[in-house]
Order: C-alpha cells, then sequence, then structure tokens
C-alpha cells in the first residue's frame, strides 16, 4: 500500500479505480503495470483524475505517462497537470501529494454540503427506475452511463449536474418511461427482454447509442399484449389460491 | 379436567397480566438468581409473554412454567426503545384502546421470570388490564427478533455513527408499509476489521411482489429510499456499498440462496453496542 495516499477511511464511492481507492490508483501506477491501458475515475464530484497508458498514440513512445484531465471539476483542481514532456519522478510525486489533498478536501466538503438539488435529481430516477424497472446495469446503458456513474447519478451526496447529452439522454428515456407508465403499471422491464415480431427488443432499442424514441413507444402495443398474456408467477397463484404472506414486525405500527 | 383447558377456560393467554392478589402466591419466583425477589408495584405491569399454545398446553410436563415480563411505566416510549430499535429493552404502548396514557418498559432478560403453570390454575388474570392484540405480537416479535438477529462485528457496527443510523432509518421510513424488505450480505460478515480495512456490503431492496407489478408509486418509494440508504450506508467510513451487486429486486426473483447470503436490515442488529 503506497504511503503517499492512506487508504484509511477515504470515502471509496468518491475515489475509486473500478470501486477502488486513491491509493489503488497511486498503487496502480507507481506500479508501472505495463499491461493494459487504464483509465482512473473518481466518483462524486472527482472526475477523470488520471490515465495511464503504454505505446498509445498520446505518447509515441513506450514510456508510461500520466495525465491528468484539465477539465476536472473545482473539488480537484488543486490537482496540477502533468504533461508526457514534463513528466518524470519530481513531477510524480507532486501530482500525488497534491491529488492527496484534492481527494481529502473533495471529500470533507462533499460531506459537510450535499447540493440541494441532489435529492430532486435521485427522484427523478427513482420515477424512471419505477416505471421502468431495469436493472441498474441496464438502466445505466439505456442512460449511456456506466455502473459506477449510474450510481453517482443516484449519490444525494455528489454534486454531479446533468448537462449536455447526459441531460437529453435522460429526458428521451423519460418521455419513454412516461409513455408506458400511462399504459401500464407493471414494469417495462416485465415485457423489454421479449422479441418483438421484427426479432429485435425493446431493451436492445433502449441501451442502442441512438435511442430511437418513436420506434420504443411504436413496440409498446406489442409489449401490452405480451403482458396480457405472460404466465402467472408463482407467488401470483399463490396469492390467488389464499396463501398471503405473513406481516413482517416492522408492520406492526408503532402505538405513538 | 386436564391443566391446559382450566387454564384456556380462566382466560389465560399471551399478554395476560397477573393480578395483584395473585403476587404473594408467586413472589418467590419473581427473583434474579441469588437476590430477593421483586417488587410489583400497583401500576406494574406483569404480562404473561409465553405463547398461548404453551400457556394452555394440555399437560404440565409439556410446559411446567410460563413466561413473565415485569413491566413499569413510564412517561412516553423513548426514541431508541421502541419500534424495535433495542432488543434489551422495549418501550411500548400496552392498550390504547382501554389504557390510552400509559407506556411501560422492560427489559428483555432482567425483567422476565419463570412462573410454575400450575400456580396460574386457580387464579384469573385481572379482568381490567391486558395487551392489546398489537401489543401482544409485537412483544413476540421483539423476542423473536432478539434470538434471531445476526450477530453483526462490532467493528462493523462502530462505523454507523449515530447521524448515519439516524439518516438510514428516515431513508427506509417509506417502507414501514411493508412494501419492501432491506438486506444487506456483508462479505466479511465474521471478521472484526482493523481501522485500515474496508467492509464490503451489498444492498438489496426486495419488493413486495404485488407492489413490483402493480404500484407505479410504491416502486418510486421504494427506489428513492435505496438511493439513499445506499448512499448514506457508502458514506460510513470503512464501508463500501458494492455498486456492481446491489440492485431493487423483486421479491419473485430474490432467490432462496441471496435470501441465505444476506441478513435482514433492522436497527436492533445495531444495538448490542449499547
Amino acid at each position: 500500500m503506497s504511503d503517499i495516499i492512506e487508504a484509511r477511511f477515504c470515502n471509496a464511492q468518491r475515489a475509486t479505480l473500478l470501486q477502488r481507492r486513491p491509493s489503488t490508483i497511486i498503487d496502480a501506477v507507481e506500479s508501472f503495470h505495463p499491461a493494459v491501458p487504464m483509465q482512473f475515475y473518481g466518483g462524486g464530484e472527482l472526475h477523470l483524475v488520471g490515465s495511464y497508458r503504454m505505446g498509445t498514440k498520446l505518447t509515441g513512445s513506450t514510456r508510461t505517462v500520466l495525465i491528468v484531465d484539465t477539465d476536472v471539476l473545482l473539488a480537484t483542481s488543486a490537482i496540477p497537470t502533468v504533461t508526457v514532456e514534463d513528466f518524470d519522478a519530481e513531477s510524480w510525486s507532486l501530482w500525488s501529494k497534491a491529488s492527496k489533498e484534492a481527494f481529502q478536501k473533495a471529500t470533507t466538503a462533499a460531506k459537510a454540503a450535499p447540493s440541494a438539488t441532489a435529492p430532486l435529481r435521485v427522484k427523478r430516477l427513482a420515477a424512471l427506475q419505477a416505471a421502468l424497472g431495469l436493472s441498474t446495469s441496464d438502466l445505466a446503458q439505456a442512460l449511456g452511463l456506466s455502473r459506477p456513474g449510474l450510481y453517482k447519478w443516484l449519490d444525494t451526496s455528489s454534486d454531479v449536474k446533468l448537462r449536455g447529452a447526459s441531460l437529453e439522454r435522460l429526458a428521451a428515456v423519460e418521455r419513454i418511461a412516461k409513455q408506458w407508465r400511462e399504459r401500464s403499471t407493471a414494469p417495462l422491464s416485465s415485457v423489454s427482454n421479449e422479441p418483438l415480431a421484427d426479432g429485435r427488443t425493446v431493451l436492445a432499442m433502449m441501451i442502442a447509442d441512438q435511442v430511437d424514441e418513436a420506434a420504443v413507444v411504436g413496440a409498446f402495443d406489442e409489449l401490452l399484449a405480451m403482458l396480457a398474456v405472460k404466465p402467472k408467477t408463482r407467488s401470483q397463484k399463490l396469492a390467488e389460491a389464499g396463501f398471503r404472506r405473513r406481516p413482517s414486525a416492522k408492520s406492526l405500527l408503532s402505538d405513538e | 379436567m386436564p391443566l391446559g383447558e382450566e387454564l384456556k377456560d380462566r382466560g389465560w393467554c399471551t399478554g395476560a397480566v397477573v393480578p395483584q392478589g395473585m403476587l404473594p402466591a408467586i413472589a418467590q419466583h419473581l427473583a434474579p438468581p441469588g437476590a430477593a425477589a421483586v417488587e410489583v408495584a400497583e401500576a406494574d405491569w406483569l404480562v404473561v409473554v409465553s405463547q398461548t399454545c404453551d400457556v394452555v398446553a394440555r399437560t404440565l410436563e409439556a410446559e411446567p412454567f410460563v413466561e413473565v415480563l415485569h413491566c413499569k411505566p413510564i412517561k412516553k416510549p423513548r426514541t431508541q426503545y421502541r419500534d424495535f430499535r433495542s432488543t434489551r429493552i422495549l418501550d411500548f404502548r400496552p392498550n390504547r384502546e382501554t389504557h390510552e396514557a400509559v407506556a411501560l418498559t422492560a427489559h428483555a432478560v432482567a425483567d422476565r421470570y419463570l412462573v410454575p403453570r400450575e400456580l396460574l390454575r386457580d387464579q384469573t388474570p385481572d379482568g381490567n388490564r391486558h395487551l392489546s392484540s398489537k401489543a401482544a405480537q409485537r412483544i413476540m416479535a421483539w423476542y423473536a427478533l432478539r434470538a434471531g438477529r445476526p450477530s453483526w462485528p462490532d467493528a462493523f457496527v462502530k462505523r454507523i455513527d449515530k447521524d448515519s443510523e439516524d439518516a438510514l432509518e428516515a431513508a427506509i421510513e417509506p417502507l414501514k408499509e411493508d412494501i419492501a424488505e432491506v438486506r444487506i450480505g456483508i462479505a466479511e460478515k465474521d471478521q472484526e476489521l482493523g481501522d485500515d480495512q474496508t467492509y464490503h456490503v451489498a444492498v438489496y431492496f426486495i419488493v413486495d411482489a404485488e407492489i413490483w407489478e402493480g404500484d407505479v408509486e410504491g416502486r418510486v418509494a421504494i427506489n428513492t429510499a435505496f438511493a439513499t440508504f445506499v448512499s448514506k450506508l457508502n458514506g460510513c467510513d470503512g464501508i463500501e456499498v458494492d455498486q456492481g451487486l446491489s440492485e431493487v429486486v423483486s421479491g419473485d426473483e430474490f432467490t432462496w440462496q441471496e435470501t441465505r447470503a444476506t441478513d435482514e436490515w433492522n436497527f436492533a442488529n445495531l444495538s448490542h453496542r449499547e
């Protein structure tokens, strides 16, 4: 474990390398692992903090490089830019030191002052999930996000801003969800993976790079017909036969 | 007449209250080990907490004792001891219909006594006081929770501070209507980790199948609660929610295997740090 950035009690969600910690980023870069190009992302306010590649067109050479995206948000603006040309051991040391401070500052700031708009964003996504019922992975794809990216959107302590293509995609998926919700109380996921007459599935249409809203909505009548003849689940059969689940302890509501 | 039938006829059941006049006959059994018998004040409720089927068991050999709980009056139920927040102490209302203003408290073990069942034979329960059906169910559920809750590592529990606990409780408030169950898997559930190590947790909100299929607003509430809960739990230092696994899932899809690999989230599971 690197002693440059200490892992102890850093919030992993705000500094992740495939859900790992800032120290892992540092360790990975320090180890100069030559096998694969990698990109390191921080969650929450922390965007691309560095990438490390071997023999890519970025460098035109076989040396390991470290770059820092200058388009990071305020929280990580303290991280200095290190370019290919001036990268050396000293600049690495400076970068890692500054990164540590920026990570810690961002984590503290995020905990202290969650965005006022975050709950609204979360409710918006929750409404979307309620109508669609997709798995987190499928919903992330439908929104053009990675799974960690979707969790970042769902994080009430995250100040992530929805803008540009992301916002447009979200709006498109919301319009689809609204259309479905007007037609059924069941989640779209109940039938979204069923093949349509043309062999496609609505799920595939929704996670495509370009979502064709008209085509998706146009398939709804076909999906509703499938929903109507969908076999009953075991729990539905049990309920219809009079077998009901016991109430849980928490349903014994307080007398207060 | 068999003992069980006799007790049934006299009205003994879960939630029955031992009358004041009967106390001298059972006083010697109301004593902690090696200590003098406790005093049961007139305002106290000595409540039968054995299951009714055990109280009225046919033969004495089958069930030699009944369990009674010595409950004492308090002004009102305290937040940290009501609604199953603690598995040690329960504050509750015994019967809103007959005793609207009365609140009681009891310790699950320290206030529980075993009384020979045969001593109930010639007595009838208190005619003015008895637990409501709901209060009786709550006490039985409380004992079941105490016995059945998972033992989470102290080091894990300590990482959920009071503020986080309150935030988590607020997050899942909408689920009190029994529309979903929160389950978590802790990868290191048998380990007391050091401060520099992280507990990895998978969170599942299991949605009642009827809600999943037919109640959009219910699902909105559940998904909102899920996002908030995960965010707050992940915000606890030293706890990392596995975003690759955590999901809102229909009760029709969550399997027996997954149930066995996870524990129901319950604030009582955190109460052993009290």
